[in-house]
C-alpha cells in the first residue's frame, strides 16, 4: 500500500515536472514568436525540452525502483518476529483493557453511581459526556487495532499462497469490522452495565465518524473506490497546472480547490448538498479553464487539455454518484442501527440483552444483511450503481487516451496499438481455423470417396447421371479432383 | 442476565487469542489442492482445453458426458475435494466424463465472441469426443452459464446431443428475482466492455459479494471458530481458493451475453443469433433434465424453471434441489442425491 502510494506520488511529481518543463518552454516559444526567432530557436528548444522530459522520466522510474527495494527490505526480517509481536500485542492488549476499564469505571463512579444522565438538563452537557465516553474507548481500541495491524502485515508478506494471503486479508477486514462495531457500541454496553436504559441516550453515544468507518469497512468503500484516489491525483495535477498559469488562473483554481476541500470535509452530509456542490465545482472548473483553452493554439496540447477537462468532469460526476451511493448506504444503515439500539435498550432493561458480543454481532449481521439486501434490490440503488459503472468505464477510456497522448513521443507500444495487434491476430487465427476445418472436411470426404468399392461407385455414378447431380456430390467430386 | 463489560473485554481478548492460534494453523496450512481427480488432456485450442477423466473400469453408461461449466469462476467447484466431488461421484457411478476448461482469457482474448465459444470451441470439443468414441451423439451437461451455452448449442446442433442436462442454468432473463438480473439491466454494457476490453474477474466478484452484503462479516466469525481444526480450515481454504479464482471475461462474448440475454432476453424470444445460427429452443428435441436450486440467489429458480416450457422435446424433467447455487455441488446431500439422480436419468436413456 505504502509502495503504491509512493509510486503515485512519484508519478505526480514527474507529471508536475513535465508540466513545468512544458510551461517553461511554451513561454520561451511565445517570446521567440514575438521576437521573430522561431525558425532558428525552434529545433534547439525542442531538443532541450525532450532532454528534460527524458530526465524526468528517468528520475521517476529510478524512484519507482527504489520504492520497490524499500518494500523488499521492509518485508525481510519482519516475518520471523511475527509471534514475538503477537506475544507483545497480547500483553499490551490486556494492559489496555484493564486501563480502559478503570477509566470507564472512574467516569461512572465520578457521578456517584446514579444515572449519569440524571440532572443533565442541557443537551450539550449530555452530548459532551457522551463524547468523552466515546473518546476514551475510541483511543483505547484504536491503539489495539493499530497493534494488531502490524503482525497482520508482516504475516501477509510471508504467505506464499495467494489463497492464504487472501484469507488473511479477509480476516483482517473481518477483525477490523468486528472491533469497529465493538468500538461503536462499547459506551452503550458500559452505560447498560451502569443501569442506563434509554435508547435516545444510546443513540447520542454512537459516534457518526466511527459508524461511517464501520460501513466503509463492511462494504469496502475504501477498496472499491479507486476513483477517489484518481480524483485526488487529478486534483494534484490540476494544482500543478494552475499554479503555472499565473494569477488569474490561481484565483480560479482557488475557488475550485476550496470546493474540493469542502467536499472532502463534508462527506457525507446530504444528497441535496452534494448535487449543489458538484454543480459548483463543475462550473468553477469550467470558468477557470475556458479562458486558457481559448488562448491555446489548435493542436496536440489543446487536445490533451480538452481530454483532461473531460476527465475532470467525469471524475466529478463519478464522485457525485459515489457520494450519493455512500449516502444511501450510510443513511440506510443508520436506520437499522437505530432499530438495533431500540431493541437492545428494551432487552437490556429487562435483562434479556445478549451478554456476549459474539451473539450481539450475529444478530447485528442478520439484521443488517436483510436490510441491505432490501436496499440493493431497489431501483434507486440499481440505477445509481449502473451509472457509477458507466462513469468508471468512461474514465478508463478517457484515461487511456490521455495516457497515449502523453506517451506518444516515447518509443513504447501503446495500448491502442496492442489492441490492433490483438484484433489482427484474432482475425488471422479465425481464418486459419476456418481453413483448417475446410481442409479437414475435404480430406475426410476424399478418404470416404476413395474407400468406396468400385461397384458402389459405379452404381452411384449411374444414379447420379440418371438423376441430377446433387450439390453435395458435386462438391465432393470437385474436392477429390483438387 | 446483566451486561458486564469486563466479560465483554475478556471475550475480545479471547478473540485475539483464537486469531493467534488460527494464524499459526494458517501458516502451516501448506498447499491448497483442488481438482485432484485424475484426468488427461485430449484437445486444446487457444486457451481452451478438453479433459477426459481417467476410469479404471468400463463405464456402465456408454454414452460419454461432456460437462460445460460457466466462464465465470472455474469448474474446480465440481471437484473441490475428494469427499465432496461431483466428478468423482459420477465416475464411481459408472459415467464416462469429459470436461471443458475455458481457461483464463487475457487482453488478447477481448475479441473472442459468443460465436467462437459455441460454434467454435464447444462444437470442436463435441466433435472430438464423437470421433474419439466413434458415436454420433454425446450427453451434454451444462452448469450455470455453461448450461445456457449447452442449451444454445443443443438447439443449433440437436443431432450431436443425445441427452441434455442443465444445472442452475439461467434461460429466462426477464425475471428480477435475482439482484444480478436487476443490476445488469441498469448497466451500459458497451461502455463497460469498451472501458475494460477484457472484463476482470474481480469486477464480477465485487457484484457477487454485494449479493450477500454481510457475508464477509459472518465469514470472519465462522473462520474464527474453525481455525483450530485443520480439516475444517482446509475445507474453508479450498472454497476460498475457488471463490478467488475468477477468470476474466472475453469482452465481445461478455457484451453479447449481457446485452442479448440479460438485457433483451432474446433466447426465450427466439431472437438470439449466434454466428450464422438463429437459436430456436424448440429445436431442443433430445431428452432434457433441468436441475435448479430452490435457494439460488445467483440464478433464481424463476430463470431456470421456464426452460422446460420452451423446448421441443416431450421427454423433459424438472428436478428441484434444496439449497443454494454453490450448495448444489458441495453439500453433503449432493453426494448422496444429485450424482445418483443424474446417473439414473442418463442410464434410462442410454440405448
Amino acid at each position: 500500500m505504502e509502495n503504491t502510494k509512493n509510486f503515485f506520488e512519484n508519478w505526480v511529481e514527474t507529471q508536475k515536472s513535465m508540466l513545468e518543463n512544458w510551461t517553461e518552454k511554451a513561454q520561451e516559444f511565445q517570446k521567440n514568436v514575438a521576437g521573430g526567432e522561431i525558425l532558428t530557436k525552434g529545433t534547439e528548444m525542442y531538443q532541450e525540452w525532450l532532454k528534460k522530459q527524458q530526465e524526468n522520466i528517468k528520475t521517476f522510474t529510478g524512484a519507482a525502483e527504489k520504492t520497490g527495494e524499500e518494500v523488499k527490505e521492509k518485508v525481510e526480517g519482519t516475518v520471523e518476529n511475527f509471534f514475538d509481536q503477537w506475544k507483545a500485542f497480547q500483553e499490551k492488549s490486556v494492559n489496555m483493557w484493564t486501563e480502559a476499564s478503570q477509566k470507564m469505571t472512574g467516569f461512572f463512579s465520578g457521578i456517584n453511581s446514579h444515572n449519569p444522565f440524571d440532572g443533565m438538563t442541557s443537551s450539550n452537557i449530555m452530548m459532551d459526556n457522551a463524547r468523552k465516553y466515546q473518546e476514551t474507548w475510541t483511543n483505547t481500541l484504536k491503539s489495539m487495532s493499530d497493534s494488531i495491524k502490524t503482525p497482520f502485515s508482516a504475516q501477509s508478506a510471508d504467505m506464499a499462497s495467494k489463497t492464504i494471503n487472501d484469507t488473511l486479508g479477509s480476516m483482517k477486514k473481518g477483525y477490523e469490522s468486528f472491533m469497529k462495531l465493538y468500538e461503536l457500541w462499547a459506551p452503550v454496553f458500559k452505560a447498560a452495565e451502569n443501569k442506563v436504559f434509554n435508547s435516545e441516550e444510546y443513540k447520542k453515544m454512537m459516534n457518526p465518524v466511527l459508524y461511517k468507518e464501520l460501513m466503509d469497512k463492511m462494504f469496502g468503500f475504501d477498496a472499491l473506490n479507486p476513483l477517489k484516489n484518481a480524483y485526488d491525483q487529478y486534483t494534484k495535477n490540476a494544482t500543478a497546472w494552475y499554479e503555472k498559469m499565473g494569477t488569474s488562473a490561481k484565483d480560479g483554481y482557488k475557488s475550485f480547490k476550496d470546493s474540493v476541500d469542502q467536499f472532502a470535509a463534508r462527506l457525507p452530509e446530504n444528497e441535496a448538498f452534494f448535487t449543489e456542490m458538484f454543480k459548483n465545482i463543475n462550473s468553477q472548473f469550467k470558468t477557470s479553464v475556458s479562458p486558457f483553452f481559448k488562448l491555446m493554439p489548435e493542436g496536440k496540447e489543446k487536445e490533451q487539455m480538452t481530454l483532461m477537462n473531460d476527465l475532470g468532469e467525469l471524475y466529478i460526476a463519478s464522485a457525485n454518484k459515489l457520494a450519493k451511493l455512500q449516502y444511501l448506504v450510510y443513511t440506510h444503515g443508520a436506520k437499522i442501527n437505530e432499530q438495533i439500539i431500540e431493541d437492545f435498550s428494551e432487552k437490556a432493561q429487562k435483562g434479556e440483552a445478549n451478554t456476549d458480543f459474539n451473539a450481539f454481532y450475529t444478530n447485528w449481521i442478520n439484521m443488517n444483511g436483510k436490510a441491505f439486501e432490501g436496499l440493493f434490490g431497489t431501483d434507486e440503488f440499481s440505477k445509481l450503481q449502473g451509472e457509477l459503472v458507466t462513469l468508471d468505464s468512461k474514465i478508463r477510456t478517457t484515461t487511456d487516451k490521455l495516457m497515449e497522448m502523453n506517451l506518444s513521443a516515447y518509443p513504447v507500444v501503446l495500448k491502442s496499438q496492442l489492441d490492433e495487434l490483438y484484433k489482427t491476430n484474432y482475425e488471422l487465427k479465425k481464418q486459419v481455423y476456418e481453413m483448417g476445418k475446410q481442409l479437414a472436411s475435404m480430406v475426410k470426404d476424399t478418404v470416404v470417396t476413395n474407400s468406396k468399392p468400385a461397384a458402389t461407385e459405379a452404381k452411384a455414378a449411374v444414379k447420379t447421371e440418371a438423376k441430377v447431380a446433387e450439390p453435395k456430390a458435386a462438391a465432393k467430386t470437385s474436392t477429390s479432383k483438387k | 442476565m446483566a451486561i458486564e463489560t469486563k466479560n465483554l473485554a475478556e471475550e475480545m481478548a479471547s478473540v485475539s487469542e483464537k486469531l493467534v492460534k488460527g494464524l499459526e494453523n494458517l501458516q502451516n496450512a501448506g498447499e491448497i489442492l483442488v481438482a485432484q481427480t485424475p484426468k488427461t488432456q485430449v484437445w486444446k485450442r487457444d486457451k481452451v482445453t478438453l479433459y477426459h477423466y481417467t476410469r479404471d473400469t468400463k463405464p456402465t453408461v456408454k454414452t460419454p458426458v461432456l460437462i460445460s461449466y460457466a466462464l465465470v469462476n472455474r469448474q474446480d467447484m465440481l471437484d473441490l475435494q475428494p469427499d465432496r466431488s461431483l466428478i468423482k461421484n459420477l465416475l464411481n457411478l459408472g459415467l464416462d466424463v469429459y470436461m471443458m476448461d475455458w481457461g483464463y482469457p487475457g487482453p488478447a482474448e477481448k475479441y473472442v465472441t459468443l460465436d467462437d465459444y459455441i460454434n467454435g470451441y464447444l462444437n470442436d470439443a463435441v466433435d472430438i469426443i464423437r470421433e474419439q468414441q466413434g458415436i454420433a451423439s454425446i450427453n451434454l451437461m451444462g452448469i450455470c452459464q455453461g448450461g445456457t451455452f449447452s442449451a444454445i448449442y443443443s438447439a443449433i446442433y440437436p443431432e450431436k446431443i443425445k441427452n441434455l442436462i442443465t444445472l442452475v442454468t439461467p434461460i429466462d432473463f426477464a425475471t428480477n428475482d435475482g439482484l444480478l438480473f436487476k443490476w445488469a439491466k441498469d448497466m451500459d454494457m458497451d461502455a463497460l466492455v469498451d472501458g475494460y476490453g477484457t472484463v476482470p474477474g474481480e469486477f464480477l466478484n465485487t457484484g457477487f459479494a454485494l449479493l450477500k452484503p454481510m457475508a464477509q462479516a459472518s465469514k470472519f466469525q465462522n473462520l474464527l471458530n474453525i481455525m483450530d481444526d485443520e480439516d475444517k480450515l482446509m475445507n474453508y481454504l479450498r472454497m476460498e481458493k475457488w471463490i478467488n479464482d475468477s477468470p476474466n471475461q472475453a469482452g465481445e462474448c461478455y457484451r453479447q451475453f449481457m446485452k442479448d440475454l440479460y438485457q433483451q432476453n432474446k433466447l426465450v424470444k427466439g431472437e438470439l443469433v449466434v454466428g450464422e445460427h438463429k437459436v430456436n429452443l424448440k429445436d431442443i428435441t433430445m431428452p432434457l433434465l433441468n436441475i435448479y436450486a430452490t435457494e439460488d440467489n445467483l440464478v433464481p429458480p424463476a430463470s431456470s424453471i421456464p426452460f422446460n416450457d420452451y423446448v421441443g422435446t416431450k421427454d423433459k424433467e424438472l428436478y428441484k434441489f434444496p439449497g443454494g447455487h454453490i450448495g448444489v455441488f458441495v453439500g453433503s446431500r449432493t453426494q448422496k442425491e444429485l450424482g445418483p439422480a443424474i446417473e439414473k436419468w442418463l442410464a434410462a436413456r442410454d440405448k
